[in-house]
């Protein structure tokens, strides 16, 4: 009867905190995690921009990682997110304008993700980095969202902002 | 006179914020909005095929049409829960298709839409027929980031099917 009169208010107290800490993981997880070691694995092995990353099979086992290096080959990597350490499997036709592109990326890809992340949650597919016809460049990415829908959102890569945005429910 | 700038600063900020606020939807400007909706289907007893709200003025303004079940079209002027004009539309529409192809009532749709681009300012409400037939309830935002989205509702499963954003700057 004391454990109970004493305890109940203790605990009542407590009831949030331990709510947070058990919502922490939850909200810190996402199907990226590991990418940004992943990314930065990959440019170790060719310095430059990544221009399009993709979780395989939308589940984050594995990273599928393309980079512009800066004599302006396009280079293929797969990672795997426990490991952190990219591998080259290939090279991609043509040479890209790595100095127009990197000029162009003002904004980092991490924050133009977050703010996805922010508007937009959900699964991440996909990302692409691409120059639109009036020579900006812009941050597209893919997100499976809770109720699913595939969206297809463009942040601007100089602003950070979100230019445009597209849903539809998947069939 | 330091003094006078900071107070100065703080009275644009506060007025700056409090105007962007302003405009937000609110479950108090959802009730206003149900009581007019409410009231001009009193009037003329319906289906509300759209409506517009402006809630930049001091009165809460809704522009709305509403099929009646004789097919006249009536366009609508509520201010504070009243209706201030009424007036008839050209053309009829068809209430009968109209009103059964609505499963979901428009006020658990609008909830969806709401809940997409929570605190944002609403602003439309279209319904419409797709190609197939399909009822939707089309909802338009402005948000906080200034975008225009359109949110599509499908009317008879209450789900989102498509949703659409772009900056008006």
């Amino acid at each position: 009867m004391r454990i109970a009169t004493v305890g109940f208010p203790l605990m009542r107290r407590a009831a949030p905190f331990v709510l947070m800490l058990l919502a922490m993981p939850v909200l810190g997880s996402d199907n990226t995690e590991g990418l940004d070691e992943c990314l930065a694995s990959a440019r170790e092995l060719h310095d430059g921009l990544p221009i399009r990353w993709e979780v395989e099979n939308g589940t984050g086992h594995g990273f599928e990682i393309e980079v512009v290096a800066t004599d302006g080959r396009v280079w293929k990597s797969q990672c795997l997110p426990a490991a952190g350490k990219a591998s080259i499997v290939g090279r991609g036709i043509g040479i890209q304008d790595y100095a127009t592109m990197s000029a162009r990326a003002k904004v980092a890809e991490q924050d133009a993700r977050n703010t996805v992340r922010t508007y937009f949650p959900g699964r991440f597919i996909e990302m692409v980095f691409d120059m639109t016809w009036r020579g900006g460049a812009t941050f597209t990415y893919t997100v499976i969202t809770p109720d699913d829908r595939e969206t297809s959102v463009e942040v601007d890569a100089a602003s950070g902002r979100i230019v445009r945005s597209k849903s539809r429910a998947i069939d | 006179m330091t003094k006078l700038t900071i107070a100065g600063v703080i009275a644009v900020l506060s007025m700056t914020i409090g105007s962007s606020y302003a405009a937000e939807f609110t479950p108090e400007m959802n009730n206003a909005l149900q009581t007019c909706l409410d009231t001009a289907l009193r009037q003329h007893a319906g289906v509300v095929t759209q409506w517009e709200m402006d809630s930049r003025t001091s009165v809460l303004s809704i522009k709305l049409d509403v099929v009646a079940s004789d097919d006249v079209v009536w366009s609508m002027k509520c201010e504070g829960g009243a209706i201030v004009s009424d007036e008839r539309k050209m053309g009829n529409k068809n209430y009968k298709m109209l009103s059964s192809r609505v499963k979901v009532p428009e006020t658990t749709c609008r909830q969806a839409a709401v809940e997409e681009y929570a605190g944002t300012e609403l602003n439309r409400m279209q319904y419409s027929l797709s190609w197939k037939g399909s009822p939707y309830f089309t909802y338009t935002f402005l948000t906080s980031d200034a975008r225009e989205a359109t949110v599509d509702v499908n009317a008879v499963t209450g789900k989102i099917d498509r949703t659409y954003s772009s900056r008006v700057d």
